[in-house]
């Protein structure tokens, strides 16, 4: 008699991520919503307010990494299941998460643009992008997508390296950065990379928004990240708790 | 719904410290086995190794002839509790029991979520209670009820009862017998606690130094210990080939701690020097074998 087989690490994080995507979602646009009504009450409204907002979810999508490495690889060892399974399972269960989180804020971009309208505000843009409107849907999702799967990408590497051993955790840091910060230059991403920590340090990064070199640079980057993981989880061992 | 457990010439090093040195033996499939070694004698890194936590130098581990490491039809046989528990997310504030138990129903096949129910009662938990503040007494609870509950051909338990008391110890003792009564399966137990729980072992392993020291049946192994109290000369005589672990005099009266067979005519000879033998406690006889200063020949 076989045994039950148990549930796939894609199906698992799935679960876990996206259901707490969904679940942030919502009280995220009421949140971003009242920003924009408190400026809008106080002054004068002349940009789109989840552009500015959709910054935040690249830091999430990061600690989605962090958290799936750092934390639930270790329980997934605990529980009988293999490092190679998690290293296989885990990218089809990124790609997902990301493509949930991309088609909400895309999503997000839908709504704005509807109350803008009704509020006959200027949903302008203050930073570039693929896309030269925030109604060209399909390259507001594909800009989105590949920007989320770098950071999500990027924080499972660094999750796994600081696990494995905090020296190699904050050496791995600039290489984060620099992932992070060519993926944004393909999409045209400056508020992005002005953004980030310690990027002044880092060489100027190509800037560019076309479409095929964006999907090229992101999704090399992403995969050259999760080569990184795969490389510093293959035998991660799971470390003796305090009692 | 039990599998054995094979370890060949395995060796662990950290660095430059050796945890595991050239360790070999079996384990045989349904068994209570207890694992015995001092403080930093490399228990935890061998059952690491067993349980693909951590990657052997050298040597390999099998279960049920198949190698272990990175092997999910082998991993997924194998149930390693750490102290209080590793098998749990972490402290976050969001991590409830119930999030543990559920997270190890979707990994364990073999769980059994009625089970873990009446073990939560038992153990007086609150599925709702978050990990994070939990005592370690309760969180080792938790790991003994994914333990338990988990139904894997190979469980192990190392120092599981971290921080609980008394009743809590006894409540895991009752159920790691009834439930592996019930539902055979493979059993290591890691423990300092020897008197406590020798009673659960039927095969015992001692390892010191990360060197296997011993491995026999407790029945036999209590059967070659012996205390031999009397006059020292008679007590001498006596011990004369045995290997002598302890030696106290109080006056003329010497007692040993012996560790060999005795044989008949030995006890005999002893019965006619008036010579009182008794039996040594598993514990006593660790105590002994793992003396640094005096090994058994």
């Amino acid at each position: 008699m076989t045994s039950p087989q148990p549930i796939s690490i894609t199906r698992h994080r799935i679960k876990m991520d996206g259901a707490g995507i969904a679940f942030l979602w919502v009280p995220f646009v009421v949140i971003v919503g009242l920003v924009v009504g408190i400026v809008a009450w106080f002054g004068e409204i002349s940009i789109s307010g989840w552009e500015t907002a959709s910054q935040i979810p690249r830091w999430y999508a990061g600690a989605i990494g962090i958290h799936m490495t750092a934390l639930y690889l270790p329980v997934y060892l605990a529980h009988g299941r293999t490092r190679t399974e998690f290293l296989r399972q885990a990218p089809p269960a990124i790609a997902i998460v990301t493509t949930i989180l991309a088609a909400l804020m895309t999503a997000g971009f839908a709504i704005e643009y509807v109350v803008y309208r009704l509020a006959d505000w200027p949903q302008t843009l203050s930073s570039s992008h693929l896309f030269e409107s925030p109604t060209e849907f399909g390259l507001v999702f594909v800009e989105f997508w590949l920007a989320y799967a770098a950071w999500m990408v990027a924080g499972t590497f660094l999750g796994a390296s600081f696990y494995r051993n905090p020296a190699l955790g904050f050496l791995m840091i600039p290489v984060a950065l620099v992932m992070v910060a060519l993926v944004e230059g393909s999409l045209g991403g400056n508020a992005t990379i002005s953004a980030l920590p310690l990027v002044e340090v880092l060489p100027a990064v190509p800037q560019s928004g076309t479409v095929g070199r964006a999907i090229a640079v992101g999704g090399g980057c992403s995969v050259v990240g999760w080569v990184i993981t795969w490389l510093v989880a293959r035998d991660l061992p799971v470390k003796t708790q305090a009692a | 719904m039990s599998a054995s457990i094979e370890v060949r010439d395995l060796t662990l090093r950290y660095g430059p410290v050796t945890a595991v040195d050239g360790l070999s033996f079996n384990l045989e499939a349904g068994k209570i086995h207890g694992l015995l070694g001092r403080n930093g004698s490399g228990k935890t890194s061998l059952l690491s190794v067993v349980s693909a936590f951590r990657k052997a130098t050298s040597g390999e581990v099998r279960i049920d002839g198949e190698p272990v490491w990175e092997n999910p039809r082998a991993t997924r046989k194998v149930c390693f509790i750490r102290g209080p528990g590793d098998t749990v997310a972490g402290d976050w504030p969001s991590d409830k029991i119930s999030d543990a138990l559920e997270f190890a129903s979707d990994h364990r096949p073999d769980w059994d979520p009625e089970y873990a129910a009446k073990l939560i009662d038992r153990f007086g938990l609150d599925p709702k209670a978050h990990i994070g503040k939990l005592s370690q007494g309760q969180r080792s609870a938790v790991g003994v009820i994914l333990g338990l509950a988990g139904r894997c051909p190979v469980t192990i338990f190392d120092e599981s009862y971290l921080g609980m008391d008394a009743p809590s110890r006894y409540v895991f003792y009752e159920e790691l017998l009834a439930d592996y009564l019930a539902h055979p399966r493979t059993v290591v137990l890691s423990t300092h606690l020897i008197e406590e729980v020798s009673r659960l072992f039927e095969e015992v392993v001692i390892i010191d130094r990360g060197r296997l020291l011993l491995q026999d049946k407790v029945e036999d192994l209590r059967s070659r210990g012996a205390s031999v109290t009397g006059p020292a000369d008679a007590v001498d005589r006596f011990a004369e080939g045995l290997s002598v672990l302890s030696s106290r005099q109080l006056g003329s009266t010497r007692s040993v701690t012996t560790y060999g067979e005795l044989g008949d005519d030995r006890l005999r000879q002893a019965r006619a020097a008036g010579l009182e033998i008794g039996p040594i406690t598993l514990q006593d006889l660790f105590v002994h074998l793992t003396d640094t200063e005096r090994l058994p020949v």
